[in-house]
């Protein structure tokens, strides 16, 4: 999109921002409900990131099927299990968690060093 | 914009949608981690297409077959969740 420098960055900076923290939210909240409204936030956010490269279409397409029909469907079935288990999931971090952590780490790492030396 | 910025951010995408693919216990919870990593492909062939494609929009084009099957295989999933034989 044609936007001037500074708005364009900011714009960039704000949906960035709304993306990181929705991904967190989707992973770590506790209550499933707040995870997909918070996936909600994530796909919208995306689209908003698909008008700014100007790609209107899938914009148009990403917030009609995800956020539409795919987020909504994600809501009825985290509204038709049965709620009142999933509240008392404590947090326990268990050894896998780490380990998993450790490898996602890794993988996001390798990723960035491989995109950075790639110009 | 530049190019790298966009696609650090689609591989931490990525890679918090495989963490949480990996270690949820709820099953609707690993099926939104799962289109997190299908929306982190389609920023990566959105913004290739926008950097490099303006012509023919061959990444635009593919990124909405992936919208597609992420839909089919959503709904799929979320049936097999939610059937009388998982607890449902």
């Amino acid at each position: 999109m044609d936007l001037p420098g500074p708005i364009h960055d900011f714009l960039l900076v704000f949906l960035g921002s709304g993306l990181i923290l929705g991904s967190l939210g989707v992973v770590l909240l506790t209550n499933p409900i707040y995870s997909a409204f918070s996936l909600g936030l994530v796909l919208v956010c995306i689209s908003l990131f698909y008008i700014l490269s100007n790609s209107h279409f899938v914009a148009a397409t990403q917030l009609l099927i995800y956020v539409g029909a795919i987020n909504v469907l994600i809501l009825f079935a985290v509204m038709f299990m049965n709620g009142s288990e999933y509240y008392k999931d404590l947090n326990l971090w268990t050894v896998g968690d780490g380990i998993t952590s450790l490898v996602c780490t890794s993988i996001l790492i390798s990723q960035m060093t491989t995109i950075l030396d790639t110009s | 914009m530049i190019l790298e910025h966009v696609l650090v951010l689609s591989a931490y995408l990525f890679s918090i949608g495989i963490y949480g693919l990996i270690t949820s216990r709820n099953m609707v919870r690993a099926l939104m981690c799962l289109e997190l990593i299908l929306n982190a492909v389609n920023i990566n062939f959105v913004t290739f297409s926008d950097f490099f494609d303006s012509r023919q929009l061959k990444g635009d084009i593919f990124s909405i077959f992936v919208i597609a099957i992420a839909a089919a295989e959503a709904a799929i999933g979320l049936a097999i969740v939610s059937s009388p034989q998982n607890s449902g």
